[in-house]
């Protein structure tokens, strides 16, 4: 009985036979009707699975890449609302005469002369621009007349800025301030511009932040 | 393939956007694929962009070769693990993923139609589908990769990670099995072996 062919067959059709067992085949094939038969219902059956409609997705699924800028943004987001927070942070744990988020490092400049005039006007909030104004004009004649007098009232000045904070909170500000802490004392948050204010910029940048945060996920989805 | 080798060109040198358009290129035919392996659109389409993703980060991995071929080796081997997930669930097998012993040839829910209505055309194609639907994954897998997708044995052994020889015993007895399947419905290739293409009611 003749072997019959079988996994060769397929490997015929599909042209993968090395050429001795190619021409093992088609000798076979020329004497046996059985084989000749398999051979053309292998290839039909071939030929219907390469004409099969194939099923199509419903939706694109190549994977879209976020865009450059996502990531950057998010970055500089997240940072701004990181700022937006220490700036109100500083806004609000320091007394806004004596600090205020633009000039921290003026601190150690506190002078004591205020506490030695006892005639110097009664400084207003510092929160009145206008009335702070008109009394640094005082305290510029009297960081004159009290740098000459009075040196060692000076001393402790830079020793101990939190004394003079408490020494000097109900006296006027402006009295023994230096000329930039004067400046940015002008400077300091007027009610216009609330601290809290800080905060609502936080919160915006931190929502931008998120915002983004979740596109950049669903695109590297 | 000349397109895909430009792109290949321009994604090994670090163009990212060439991923993306391989990725567009072969997502119909990955899907296929995959449609046809799991039986289940949406399956399906995860499986497609979970291999795409696999792709994206392994791409420094790809040795050169057939890049077709190699979205197809780990979208396989993904619907394959799908595949053994979705077995390990269910209380019974969903789908034979080994059947090398017996030949295949579960009843059919419904009859088939009866000989006079198998023609050539949607009827049968309806059949081819339904016989597919009945070959066990490992042969189907084969005879897929062979018949639907173009592959050569050299190719269809990598992306199965079998061997040759294994390639051409699958891909046959997949090919028997559809045939098993149509014959017992009334099927008959055209009996002239010169007229190769030709598909006839009775022989």
């Amino acid at each position: 009985m003749i072997q019959h062919l079988q996994e060769q067959l397929s490997a015929y059709v599909d042209d993968a036979l090395a050429p001795e067992e190619r021409r093992a085949v088609e000798t076979h094939l020329a004497e046996c009707a059985q084989c000749r038969m398999q051979l053309a219902e292998l290839r039909a059956v071939s030929g219907l699975l390469a004409s099969l409609p194939q099923p199509v997705p419903r939706r694109s699924l190549v994977p879209r890449r976020a865009p450059a800028w996502l990531v950057p943004a998010r970055f500089l987001s997240s940072v701004a609302a990181a700022a937006f927070v220490l700036v109100f942070a500083v806004n609000s744990l320091a007394p806004t005469g004596h600090f205020n988020a633009a000039a921290p490092a003026a601190a150690p400049q506190v002078r004591f002369d205020a506490v030695t005039s006892p005639s110097a006007p009664p400084a207003p909030q510092p929160a009145a621009a206008p009335a702070t104004a008109a009394t640094t004009a005082d305290a510029a004649q009297k960081l004159a007349t009290g740098a000459t007098a009075s040196p060692q009232v000076r001393g402790p000045a830079g020793a101990s800025p939190t004394t003079a904070l408490t020494e000097s909170r109900p006296t006027p500000l402006p009295r023994g301030a230096a000329p930039e802490e004067r400046a940015t004392t002008n400077a300091a948050p007027a009610p216009a511009f609330p601290a809290w204010l800080w905060l609502v910029a936080a919160a915006i940048a931190a929502a931008f932040a998120f915002v983004l945060h979740r596109a950049i996920r669903r695109a590297r989805r | 393939m000349a397109d895909e080798h430009a792109l290949v060109e321009r994604l090994v040198q670090g163009d990212e956007k060439a991923f993306e358009d391989l990725a567009r290129l072969y997502e119909r035919p990955l899907y296929a694929h995959a449609a046809r392996l799991l039986r289940n659109d949406a399956q399906a389409e995860d499986a497609v962009q979970d291999a795409f993703l696999l792709a994206y980060r392994g791409r420094a991995t790809f040795r050169g070769g057939s890049f077709k071929a190699w979205l197809f080796r780990i979208l396989t081997n993904r619907c394959f693990d799908l595949l053994r997930e979705g077995q390990r669930r269910a209380t019974v097998p969903l789908d034979p993923l080994v059947d090398e012993d017996e030949t295949t040839a579960p009843e059919p829910a419904a009859r088939g139609p009866s000989v006079e209505e198998i023609v050539v055309g949607d009827a049968l194609l309806d059949q081819v589908e339904l016989a597919l639907a009945a070959v066990p994954a490992e042969q189907r897998v084969a005879v897929l990769l062979r018949d639907v997708h173009g592959f050569d044995y050299d190719e269809i052994a990598r992306i199965t990670s079998a061997e040759i020889g294994t390639v051409k015993s699958r891909i046959h007895r997949g090919r028997v099995a559809v045939r098993d399947y149509l014959v017992t419905r009334g099927w008959r290739a055209s009996g002239n072996p010169e007229r190769e293409g030709s598909v006839g009611t009775r022989g």
